[in-house]
């Protein structure tokens, strides 16, 4: 019986801190991560680098203080351009909901699994994309079809009738 | 049953000697007694394994002033504790490590991180639209 009550204390507590959302950190990382400085106690240099993330700092979770330290340590390694993409992207990237983090490093971990040719194609597919309007971005996203350039509009084999009849 | 039997007759016959003992054998069966006690309770503390580390004395940690009730068991609990910070420690350690490479890599590509955090435009973006419909 002893035993039986040790396995079934051992289930719930194994259940209990692996029951996070997939969105949020796993319970066992949040409790084994110490408490990281907050802003005023940074290094001037990880002041400089983390600036975007100022004004949110204090309210971040340890768990996430310590990733962007870990960044800022990194970030003297990147080349200037990816140190400029790093900083423009780091508050915007801050601000974003867990689940859209965490979708993001989904989708980025099967975009890396890509073969270069896909990679390409889909970079290509999102600059046209991305220079679209408010109105074809979302109906891109209804019919899932780029509209097609203006230039590239034929004659339909069909005229459109319907269109035609108010003039 | 013969054993028993046995053992109660000479328990017996010990009881009937009692009064036919000597005083100076009594008091050396006394200081025998005694002599066995006090070696008996010396090794009690010897199997006390938390008291005898915590006091680094077995026997004089548990007849001393520094006496920790249930120090075994506070030390058990002690070292389960800091034995399952020290594993969520290292997982924490893990998980940020794998973060922050994504992170960091994600937040220096060529493209944004709007094209993978809506589910549908990278679904979208996937899809080989090349082929005629």
């Amino acid at each position: 019986m002893a035993k039986n009550r040790r396995l079934i204390a051992g289930l719930i507590l194994g259940l209990v801190l692996s029951s996070t959302s997939l969105a949020q950190p796993p319970t066992t990382a949040i409790i084994g991560t110490p408490p990281q400085p907050g802003w005023s106690l940074l290094s001037t240099q990880q002041k400089i680098i983390l600036a975007p993330l100022a004004s949110d700092w204090d309210n971040m979770e340890n768990i996430r203080r310590k990733k962007w330290l870990g960044i800022a340590e990194r970030f003297p390694k990147m080349s200037p351009t990816d140190q400029a993409k790093v900083q423009e992207r780091m508050h915007e990237w801050a601000s974003l909901t867990p689940a859209q983090r965490a979708k993001a490093r989904d989708s980025y971990k099967e975009f890396n699994q890509l073969t270069p040719e896909k990679k390409q194609a889909l970079k290509e597919k999102w600059e046209t994309y991305s220079n679209l309007s408010e109105e074809e971005k979302q109906q891109v996203k209804q019919t899932k079809k780029l509209p097609r350039p203006a230039t590239s509009t034929t004659t339909p084999a069909n005229p459109p009738a319907e269109t035609a009849k108010p003039q | 049953m013969n054993e028993e039997r046995y053992a109660s007759r000479i328990r017996q016959a010990l009881n009937y000697g009692l009064n036919d003992i000597s005083p100076i054998a009594a008091r050396r069966l006394e200081a025998a007694r005694h002599l066995a006690l006090s070696k008996q309770k010396q090794k009690v503390p010897v199997l006390a394994l938390a008291g005898g580390l915590l006091s680094g004395n077995g026997s004089a940690a548990m007849r001393g002033p520094f006496h920790i009730p249930y120090a075994r068991q506070i030390f058990a609990v002690l070292a389960l504790l800091v034995g399952m910070w020290l594993s969520f420690y290292w997982h924490s350690v893990q998980y940020i490590n794998q973060i922050e490479e994504v992170d960091s890599a994600l937040l220096s590509d060529d493209l944004p991180p709007e094209a993978f955090f809506d589910d549908d435009i990278f679904e979208w973006l996937k899809t080989d639209d090349s082929s005629p419909d």
